[in-house]
């Protein structure tokens, strides 16, 4: 869209992302329409919910149009200053989103640096348009790739296009999606087929599945249609997590709105194609993101995984041939029909073609969900785009595919993501989280947090992931309270194997991955916590003392306050005490004398 | 103080003038029928807090009677009489649920004294509710919440694959599963009661315990935990004097822990009644808390 500013329209556009509703969008929007409908004389101010832009470190973030201003944490209070430079055209620099300090001209989203440098496709509509309005979906292309496929190709023709673009699913584990549909075409469904969308979005450190489904829904809808189409499935059922409500309202809502337009139900667009989607939400369980277990909750059961064959594509749900993808592939699929499979199969690598979306979060400086191209370097990603370490930290690792992913130390910067190459490293693509790790992240109490996570998550239902994750856990939880034993390596790594080999389902065979990679490439840490009793990152409860630096110390007794159990003492201007016998190591002194006491850093840890 | 209501349904003239006027004596009220229509009429629209329901009926009818008796108010309080007692028929009652199976030969202080232990818990629960509601915590209470899990399932057309869905609406409601919710949903939709059980507890977000009026949300997820997450949930063990998955004596608060709430960009996140706070340290969690009563 593009308004010169000679005309008399001006929009604003308030985030309304999970995040930025987080941090008052809502009052912010409130605000600016407020102050539009007061100020605003003789110009045609729209004031609008906008898609998440995925920049959630600037929450609220409020992009200004024309010109593409970017404004970050916006308060309500700042509503008349921001219509001021819709009416004036008078820049707000206190609030601009600025790329580096100093710079004169004002930032527009393509010059930022977390934006500059991604390819968007499944996030095609960022910023751009209002989640709950299909007009603005269809002005963007919307639905056109459906009319295509449904008017000029033949259901052959669609599956084509997916399998000559080399999309594979963005879920975990990269099957090629066009050979995934032709299984399920091929197979003999006289009484209907299943698309299934898997939006049980579980792995902690990931949410583009979130933010897709609460600022697109319709790109989702659309490719559960064409695939739909290309399948011969005349149902499709979208399986919600229920921590995620707006995501599930919005999706309804989305399918309701379809279904009046006629782009869902009976023969659509006039077309003797039908195809309907139900949404069913989850209830708190890791392992449904398992598509046997996935499917089994849908039917309204308990959600264990089952062995495969036969696979769902040939007797998934209540026994009929279902295609299962993940949301984010889903929203790929339009963009493919509408511009064909070898303009996304030019993009990215040899094997793994197109972008992915990653959510980069952690100790980074950006955070935000970010799409690149298949094949960008992890030092890319994390400094060109996340702006580096945050504090200028040294960087430790990068730790990839949520639980069932691995850590990638910083040597293996250069490395460039795809599915083979985080596999070479002994990690994988999983879902797209990217957590950055910096010098007072302890790998071993990541791997420990990993494994409690699998621990409570396993079904239950095999021996080597129930019995061999609870041993795993066992092992590093001694190990971080200081009571590791010699052997303790070897008999992880051990475990690890076995797990690995004999589990029923994904999320065991992938269990051991957080503890064998740290062990490959931070072995030293553990043999610290094991040998030394050192926790080299001052994580571990059991191994670290907090002490004040007399020298440091201005007397300022914010800690004093803070302290839960009274284990600071000192009158006012005089370096307190800490007594270490009463300290129960919560960390709430050194986080007031980190960030805002006078002294600053004076609580030291050692 | 609620009165206690007893309906005496026995054919049997002489017991029953004898059973109306030791349970008045006890302080109960007592209402008798003779004719099993109206008797259901008012168990169905004024739930007592006990029957004592004759098995000796023509037809063999008592048994199935009780049966009915539960359907219209389910974890009622059954007490059986018979004049021909057996083994086989003590055990087919209480099989059926009822609360006990007692001889008509017997002393009438005998059945006193088994319908004054049954009232005994009756009491204790309606005191419990009572206490809840001052404390105003919405409880599973008859008929109401019955009407409206009926329309829950009516919702879903009563199907059997949105077993799910039920629980998640009726905990929605009620903020937890009772246990008479639960066998109201398998009688209703005629799935059997461990099966539910199953669904109920395979999932989390099923409780088997009231929750707070405010329930706080702690997110773990590995940007949380490397932000500092697990020092915010140690913060608010600390300061609201319960592990986590517990609810507060004044039922303020609950406090859970949970797997990522997909919310990275600003962690260390909690939630408190779905409202987000994000870039939390343990210096601001009193203040927020306080906001909430």
């Amino acid at each position: 869209m593009s308004v010169g500013n000679e005309t008399t329209h001006r929009k604003v556009t308030v985030c309304f992302g999970t995040a930025c509703v987080a941090g008052g969008a809502r009052e912010v929007l409130d605000a600016l329409r407020r102050e539009a409908s007061r100020s605003g004389a003789g110009l045609e101010i729209t004031v609008a919910r906008g898609k998440c832009g995925a920049s959630c470190d600037l929450a609220p973030v409020v992009t200004v149009e024309p010109g593409g201003a970017v404004y970050g944490r916006v308060k309500p209070s700042d509503a008349g200053e921001i219509v001021k430079h819709l009416v004036g055209g008078k820049v707000v620099r206190r609030l601009a989103v600025s790329s580096r300090p100093g710079l004169d001209s004002l930032p527009v989203l393509a010059d930022i640096g977390f934006f500059k440098n991604q390819v968007l496709i499944a996030m095609r509509n960022r910023g751009r348009i209002d989640a709950e309005s299909l007009d603005d979906y269809i002005a963007n292309d919307g639905y056109l790739a459906l009319a295509k496929a449904l008017t000029e190709m033949t259901p052959e023709q669609v599956l084509g296009e997916v399998k000559q673009s080399g999309l594979r699913g963005r879920g975990g584990a990269g099957f090629p999606t066009g050979v995934k549909w032709e299984i399920c075409r091929n197979s003999p469904g006289p009484d209907g087929k299943y698309v299934i969308c898997n939006a049980d979005e579980g792995d902690p450190g990931a949410f583009m599945d979130r933010s897709l489904l609460e600022s697109d829904p319709h790109a989702v809808l659309e490719g559960m249609a064409l695939g739909a189409r290309a399948i011969g499935a005349d149902c499709g059922y979208v399986y919600v997590r229920e921590e995620y409500p707006l995501a599930c309202e919005r999706v309804i809502k989305a399918i309701e709105v379809a279904r009046d337009c006629g782009l869902l139900g009976k023969n659509i667009m006039s077309t003797d194609f039908s195809f309907d989607i139900h949404v069913v939400r989850g209830a708190g369980a890791f392992v449904c993101g398992e598509e046997t277990a996935l499917m089994a909750s849908i039917e309204g059961k308990e959600g264990r995984p089952r062995p495969r064959p036969p696979f769902p594509a040939q007797k998934g749900l209540w026994g009929k041939p279902t295609n299962i993808n993940n949301v984010e592939t889903w929203a790929n699929v339009a963009p493919i029909v509408l511009r064909g499979g070898a303009w996304y199969a030019s993009l990215g690598t040899a094997k793994s073609k197109g972008t992915k979306v990653f959510s980069l979060v952690g100790k980074v400086k950006n955070t935000g969900l970010i799409e690149v191209e298949m094949g960008t370097t992890l030092r890319q990603i994390v400094y060109d785009i996340g702006g580096g370490v945050l504090k200028d930290k040294k960087l430790k690792a990068v730790q990839t595919g949520g639980p069932s992913g691995g850590c990638i130390p910083a040597d293996l910067i250069d490395l460039p993501v795809d599915y083979e190459e985080l596999s070479k490293a002994g990690s994988i693509m999983g879902s797209g989280g990217l957590i950055v790790m910096d010098e007072e992240t302890c790998m071993v109490d990541v791997a420990h947090y990993f494994v409690s996570f699998l621990e409570e998550e396993s079904c239950g239902k095999c021996t080597p992931c129930r019995e061999g994750i609870t041993r795993m856990r066992e092992i590093l939880g001694r190990i971080v309270k200081g009571e590791g034993k010699r052997g303790d390596i070897e008999l992880l790594q051990d475990l690890g194997k076995v797990i690995k080999d004999a589990s029923l389902c994904g999320l065991g065979a992938t269990s051991p991955n957080p503890v064998l990679t740290t062990l490959k490439y931070f072995r030293d840490e553990y043999e610290a916590h094991i040998f030394r009793k050192r926790c080299p990152a001052k994580v571990c409860k059991a191994l670290i003392v907090y002490r004040v630096v007399a020298e440091k110390c201005t007397g300022c007794q914010r800690c004093v306050k803070a302290c839960p159990v009274q284990a600071i003492v000192g009158p006012r201007s005089q370096p307190h005490n800490l007594d270490p016998a009463k300290c129960i190591k919560c960390g709430a002194c050194y986080e007031v004398c980190k960030f805002d006491a006078i002294a600053g850093d004076a609580i030291y840890v050692e | 103080m609620t009165e206690l209501v007893v309906l005496v349904f026995e054919r049997d003239a002489a017991r029953t003038s004898e059973l109306d006027k030791a349970l008045k004596a006890a302080g109960y009220g007592v209402r008798v029928f003779s004719d099993a229509t109206a008797l259901l009429a008012e168990a169905t629209q004024r739930p007592p807090s006990l029957v004592v329901l004759d098995l000796d009926l023509p037809h063999s009818e008592g048994p199935s009677l009780l049966k009915t008796l539960h359907d219209v108010a389910p974890g009622l309080a059954v007490v059986t009489e018979t004049a021909k007692p057996t083994v086989e028929g003590a055990v087919e009652a209480m099989r059926r649920g009822a609360y006990n199976y007692i001889s008509k030969h017997g002393p009438v202080a005998h059945a006193i004294d088994i319908i004054g232990r049954a009232l005994e818990k009756e009491r204790m629960e309606i005191e419990a509710r009572e206490k809840a509601r001052e404390r105003k915590i919405r409880t599973f209470d008859n008929p109401g919440s019955l009407a409206e899990i009926d329309s829950i399932l009516s919702r879903h057309h009563y199907s059997d694959s949105m077993l799910i869905a039920y629980l998640q609406d009726i905990q929605k409601d009620l903020r937890y599963l009772p246990q008479d919710a639960l066998r109201f949903v398998a009688r209703r939709i005629n799935v059997s009661l461990p099966r539910l059980y199953g669904i109920a507890t395979f999932y989390k977000s099923f409780s088997f315990r009231p929750r707070g009026r405010h329930t706080v949300h702690v997110c773990l997820g590995t940007a949380c935990h490397v932000r500092g997450g697990a020092r915010l949930l140690e913060s608010f063990e600390r300061m609201l004097g319960i592990p986590t998955g517990e609810t507060t004596y004044d039922d303020r608060f609950s406090l859970e822990s949970v797997r990522c709430v997909g919310c990275c960009g600003l962690a260390p996140v909690f939630m408190v009644d779905g409202h987000f706070y994000g870039k939390m340290t343990q210096e601001k969690i009193p203040q927020i808390v306080n906001r909430y009563e």
